[in-house]
């Protein structure tokens, strides 16, 4: 497949033919590939990703934005692509400017790893998912240990009728392993999943001790007890944290909900909404991190912005519209899933800054509750504020010990009573960013981090 | 969509002669519109979106098992069907699958079975059939006064499927699909109340036939309802499930658990356990007109049909690719089907086994109503904040944005918060959801992937704030 760069001159050509008829059009073109594996007792799948190519053009109609999008770019699908959007400008509706202030200039970023994804040969690959799932095999009662691997190579270039020029080559790595048991017809599982911007070492840290550990804790959920529901003091793990800032939080802090009146932190940007303890950062820059881009697709380069600053709520994220409209700056969060997708203003990384508690100060401070461990989803409520999130197991906490295991739980409650309820926040030697996807619009689905670590705090347990 | 030859054909074209058999292509082309809505204005159209692609699949030996490699792309060119092929030949060997060998379908002697699968509506005038339904969703909420939208998409597709393979087949179909997202947004009442919003997203294979106005009037009563609704009150355990909760978690549990994936993994009750309540009877129809699922065959080629899955609570098929056919010695009951959360477009994702359509067989508990005057004291569930099935389990479980209370056999006032799951079937400390099933409503209706009544269920906790 061609270097996205190759098509340049032809997407230039289609901005210079819309440039007279309309104020600001652009391009995001985008070239997609990628190696996946799954290794479980049964069977072995090794492919390679799907490898896309194409190219969504964007332009000001006078009243709003009209987009067309294709994956053949080659003159003969342009050609035809161009004459659909000129079509749509020859009747275009006002002469209104589109919102904002465009990117502008040029730069180019890459993502470095210590070990390149183009060194992992195949044979590697097949060799580090085998001993992943022998180590998990090896742990008495596990029925199959599945093993996932895989790299995402994205590269997407951006112009504009402007000027501006951005080139962004992205890898990415996870690898995850699923240890299942089952008795008497029950069956139950636990994971580790790690990933990150970069190269192969992001899976390195699936050690053998950690794979054994997920076995054992598959094998004692078989005969845990039913989890207890009601309102309850519980410490989140980092990684529900972490869903607790994603989905919880963060999706109420994306302008564009704030525009539409669909948030419910609205009305409280600039207050305190809970202990000085509690700072929840979105960063796109952070180095290394599975959500991190170099410039989001409106071209503005990403960047550490700060939502809930020691509690109180003080920045939302932004596109180019929203911060017209809000007065303030875009973010570098306008992010598209892909050249298919629309854009939308969305989390990048998001997660809980570490406080100074240690693990075993906190469980002295819970004395009994519940600790919420290996989230597995969560789903936003950006207008009513409810929260909903899904953890795999947990633990009980008695006299300020983690005790027996307890099966699925779901959390639910209020943010805003979650938020004042934060007694204490772990660590910075706790804290992680877990890799995940990350929805809006109807399957918009792209990479998101969300972590953290331990958050103390009151919530709704009930089964799931 | 087109005259000339599909996409599996040009691709296949370039493959016969030299590619060792056996060897399958599967083609796509969409097209797709879209209209985005913010508050009460078209806030975008997108349009046209098209994307053309090509899926391949190869299969080698791998020691004692049949190994497949696959590669897809939306390059069409020489070079690009030469690197898949590359590709696909240099994975095949590491990829070994659970069967020994493989039967692809070759060529057919008759058509195949007839289904509806494209709105003529939607192949005419994509664009303007999804304005005219944009704005008549928007005109169901704009005449009322206590209720505004929110925001919304609605977005169509046209679709051209080939399938070519080296036994001879070459079939193509043609798939229209729609997609819906809207939210409502109820004000009014005592200051500083927030208001309700009642979001909804459904998939279908046409524009409803009667328009949806009727729906988009309810969808303001919810959202309404939303916003006066309390608390569920604590130890509630009889619990109305309608198709459109269930449609979260059936398919996708059911259509793992009873599949081929999970029979040769063990996990899959074997035939004739009892999993649910004698009243629950499920098949599978990948030839329901007009159902987002269905097509003439599957995704490799294998003629639709319905097959039987429970009969009365017990376990009596399993769904199957043409794969996990060929390791349970068993006839492909055409459930290959492709697409994933990750990729919409089936021609980049290699065929797994899925539920085509699940359909529940009604029963004779009567209309909603009546189901809560068998249930007594309740809720009837209207939305989860979604249900997070897990196949590997069966559990599930969510918030309840919106649901009703069912007191003294009748439904009334609106509830929301807290939380209901568990498992949806095997053993279990709480019961599953098919065992507990007490009642089936009399009417069964169409969501998604499901066609299935209202169910009574029994004994099935809810958690809330006491």
């Amino acid at each position: 497949m061609p270097e996205i760069e190759s098509f340049e001159d032809e997407l230039a050509g289609v901005l210079r033919a819309l440039s007279p008829h309309t104020p600001y059009a652009e391009v995001m073109a985008e070239s997609l590939a990628g190696t996946g594996l799954r290794y479980d007792r049964q069977s072995r799948s090794l492919e390679y990703r799907p490898r896309l190519q194409g190219a969504v053009f964007r332009a000001w109609d006078g009243q709003g934005w009209i987009e067309a999008a294709t994956s053949q770019l080659g003159v003969e699908s342009l050609g035809p692509l161009r004459d659909s959007l000129l079509h749509r400008l020859a009747t275009r509706k006002g002469a209104a400017r589109p919102p904002g202030a465009p990117a502008e200039g040029r730069a180019e970023a890459t993502t470095r790893g210590r070990r390149p994804v183009a060194d992992w040969t195949l044979e590697a690959r097949v060799e580090l998912a085998k001993t992943l799932h022998g180590w998990g095999m090896a742990v008495p009662g596990i029925l199959n240990a599945v093993v996932n691997l895989g790299d995402f190579h994205d590269e997407r270039l951006f112009l504009s009728t402007v000027g501006a020029r951005r080139l962004q080559r992205i890898d990415r790595v996870v690898g995850s392993v699923m240890t299942v048991a089952m008795e008497n017809g029950k069956v139950e599982f636990d994971f580790e999943t790690l990933g990150g911007t970069g190269g192969v070492e992001i899976v390195e840290a699936l050690t053998e001790e950690v794979v054994r550990f997920r076995a054992q804790e598959a094998v004692a959920l078989l005969h845990a007890k039913a989890a207890p529901s009601g309102k309850m003091t519980v410490l989140l793990d980092p990684g529900t944290a972490g869903t607790f800032a994603h989905e919880s939080f963060g999706h109420g802090t994306e302008a564009d909900q704030l525009l539409r009146d669909r948030s419910y932190l609205k009305p409280l940007l600039g207050q305190q909404l809970g202990p000085e303890e509690i700072t929840i950062v979105d960063d796109g820059s952070r180095l290394g991190d599975w959500g991190s881009i170099f410039f989001d697709d409106e071209g503005f380069p990403s960047q550490r912005t700060v939502l809930v600053d020691k509690g109180r709520f003080v920045e939302v994220l932004h596109d180019r519209e929203s911060a017209e409209v809000m007065g303030r700056r875009p973010t570098g969060n306008c992010r598209r899933a892909d050249f298919l997708s629309r854009p939308f203003v969305r989390m990048t990384n998001t997660f809980v800054e570490p406080s100074d508690w240690s693990l075993e100060e906190l469980l002295e401070e819970a004395k009994d509750g519940v600790l919420l461990q290996s989230c597995t989803s969560g789903i936003e409520d950006p207008l009513g504020g409810q929260m909903q999130i899904k953890v795999k197991k947990g633990h009980r906490i008695e006299g300020g010990r983690i005790t027996e295991v307890l099966p699925s739980m779901a959390l639910s409650g209020r943010v805003l009573d979650v938020l004042r309820s934060v007694r204490g926040v772990g660590r910075a030697a706790d804290f992680l960013v877990q890799p995940g996807f990350c929805g809006k619009g109807h399957s918009d689905i792209l990479p998101a981090g969300t972590g953290g670590t331990y958050v103390l705090t009151e919530a709704i347990v009930g089964t799931a | 969509m087109s005259d000339g030859l599909t996409t599996a054909q040009l691709v296949a074209d370039r493959l016969r002669g030299h590619l060792p058999a056996p060897w399958e292509v599967y083609g796509e082309r969409t097209r797709r519109f879209e209209v985005h809505l913010s508050g009460d204005r078209v806030e975008m159209v997108r349009g046209p979106i098209e994307i053309a692609g090509f899926g391949l699949r190869i299969f080698r030996p791998a020691g004692d098992r049949l190994g497949i490699g696959f590669a897809s792309s939306s390059d069409l060119s020489d070079a690009s069907v030469a690197l898949a092929v590359k590709n696909a030949e240099a994975t095949a060997p590491w990829a070994r699958s659970a069967a020994a060998r493989i039967e692809l379908p070759g060529a057919r002697s008759g058509p195949g079975p007839s289904v509806e699968t494209v709105d003529p509506r939607l192949r005419a005038d994509p664009e303007e059939t999804l304005l005219g339904l944009a704005h008549e969703l928007l005109a169901g909420v704009v005449a009322r006064g206590d209720v505004r939208p929110s925001f919304g998409s609605v977005g169509g597709a046209l679709s051209e499927i080939s399938l070519v393979n080296s036994e001879g087949l070459a079939e193509r179909w043609d798939r229209s699909s729609l997609d819906l997202e809207f939210a409502v947004k109820a004000f009014g009442g005592p200051e500083g109340t927030p208001p309700g919003e009642y979001w909804v997203t459904r998939r279908y294979g046409a524009v409803p036939r009667a328009g949806v106005r009727e729906e988009v009037a309810d969808w303001c009563r919810r959202a309404a309802d939303v916003r006066r609704a309390k608390p569920p009150p604590p130890g509630v355990e009889n619990i109305l499930f309608p198709v459109g909760v269930l449609a979260d978690v059936l398919p996708t549990v059911v259509g793992y658990r009873l599949g081929g994936h999970a029979a040769v993994r063990k996990i899959a009750p074997p035939l004739g356990t009892t999993v649910a309540s004698p009243s629950v009877t499920i098949s599978d129809d990948g030839l329901l007109p007009l159902a987002h699922a269905s097509a003439p065959f599957d995704d490799e080629g294998s003629v639709h049909r319905r097959t039987p899955l429970l009969e009365a609570g017990r376990v009596v098929g399993t769904l199957t690719d043409r794969v996990h056919a060929a390791a349970l010695d068993a006839p492909s009951t055409g459930n290959g089907h492709r697409g994933s959360e990750l990729y919409r477009y089936g021609c980049f994702v290699a065929p797994g086994v899925s539920a085509s359509t699940l359909v529940v067989e009604a029963g004779s508990g009567g209309t909603d109503a009546e189901l809560a005057e068998a249930a007594g004291e309740g809720v009837w569930l209207d939305q989860l904040g979604y249900a997070f099935p897990d196949p590997t389990t069966s559990a599930f479980g969510g918030e309840i944005r919106l649901g009703y209370r069912i007191h003294q056999g009748r439904i009334g006032e609106p509830v929301r918060g807290g939380t209901i799951g568990g498992f949806t079937m095997g053993p279990a400390e709480t019961p599953p959801l098919l065992a507990s099933v007490a009642g089936l409503g009399s009417q069964a209706q169409l969501v998604g992937r499901l066609q299935a009544p209202t169910f009574l269920v029994k004994g099935f906790p809810l958690a809330t704030q006491s």
